[in-house]
């Protein structure tokens, strides 16, 4: 009975401890990333900051309910959210930064609005309106 | 009267086993309760979600009777729901992300009216 408690105990113990570990994880984590978010750092980096944090966040809600308080929980849950809505315009700053690394440069469509003709550059399309033309007036009745 | 403890014994660790799945189960479900009530794709929720699909297919399959024949029906129901998108919580490393700008380009589109400059 006594070795029973002892090991409840120290599984409670243990659990408890990894939670403080995710706590502190997550307070050094949000810390930087706060901090880094309003430095001009590149997407590259942000994007991966900010699903660190994410991750030990999601963790702490996941395993450690019990010790935050339904308010913390809510007020977690929403900067999640927001954390997650950042980390979209980061991937998509993050593509643009390797295209530039990389040197590969977009394609470019030119659509020519009287004829609705579309075509890359240096391809004129081929049925050209000519020039001046004015539209029809229309028909009188009497 | 030696036969009779070693069944004895047997059952009990087979028990012992089975609670410790359920026990297992239980946690990983109370930790996808949370991932789908935050409902934002990460590499932590991903892991989460794998590990529940996992430790269900386990309690299914090897201690089917820890749990009501209701919860069973439910279970088995839900897990080919979410077994359909696996993907849902899945995060694109950097990697992927290199990849992607490496393979494809970006896209402009120029809006010109189609009149000809005339030659001089």
């Amino acid at each position: 009975m006594r070795s029973l408690f002892l090991l409840v105990t120290l599984v409670s113990l243990a659990f408890s401890f990894e939670c403080v570990v995710l706590q502190d994880s997550f307070t050094a984590k949000s810390s930087v990333y706060n901090k880094e978010a309003k430095s001009d750092l590149n997407a590259t980096q942000l994007y991966k900051m900010v699903n660190e944090k994410i991750d030990v966040q999601t963790a702490l809600l996941a395993y450690c309910s019990d010790m935050l308080s339904l308010s913390t929980q809510y007020y977690y849950i929403q900067e999640i959210r927001r954390d997650g809505k950042a980390r979209d315009r980061y991937a998509t700053l993050a593509l643009q930064e390797f295209r530039k690394r990389f040197g590969i440069k977009p394609k470019v469509n030119t659509v020519y609005q009287n004829t609705g003709t579309r075509s890359t550059v240096g391809h004129r399309p081929s049925n050209f309106p000519s020039v001046g033309t004015k539209p029809m007036p229309p028909l009188m009745r009497f | 009267m030696k036969s009779l403890s070693l069944i004895l014994l047997l059952s009990t660790a087979i028990l012992a086993e089975c609670t410790s799945t359920y026990n297992t189960f239980k946690v990983d479900e109370q930790a996808y309760l949370q991932v789908k009530k935050i409902n934002v794709a990460s590499f932590k929720a991903d892991e989460i979600f794998k590990k529940y699909l996992e430790s269900s297919h386990t309690l299914l399959e090897e201690c089917p009777n820890t749990i009501s024949l209701d919860k069973q029906y439910v279970l088995k129901r839900e897990l080919k729901k979410l077994e359909k998108d696996s993907e849902k919580y899945k995060v694109a490393q950097l990697y992927e992300i290199r990849k992607n700008a490496l393979g494809s380009r970006d896209t402009i589109t120029v809006y010109r009216n189609g009149t000809i400059t005339p030659v001089r």
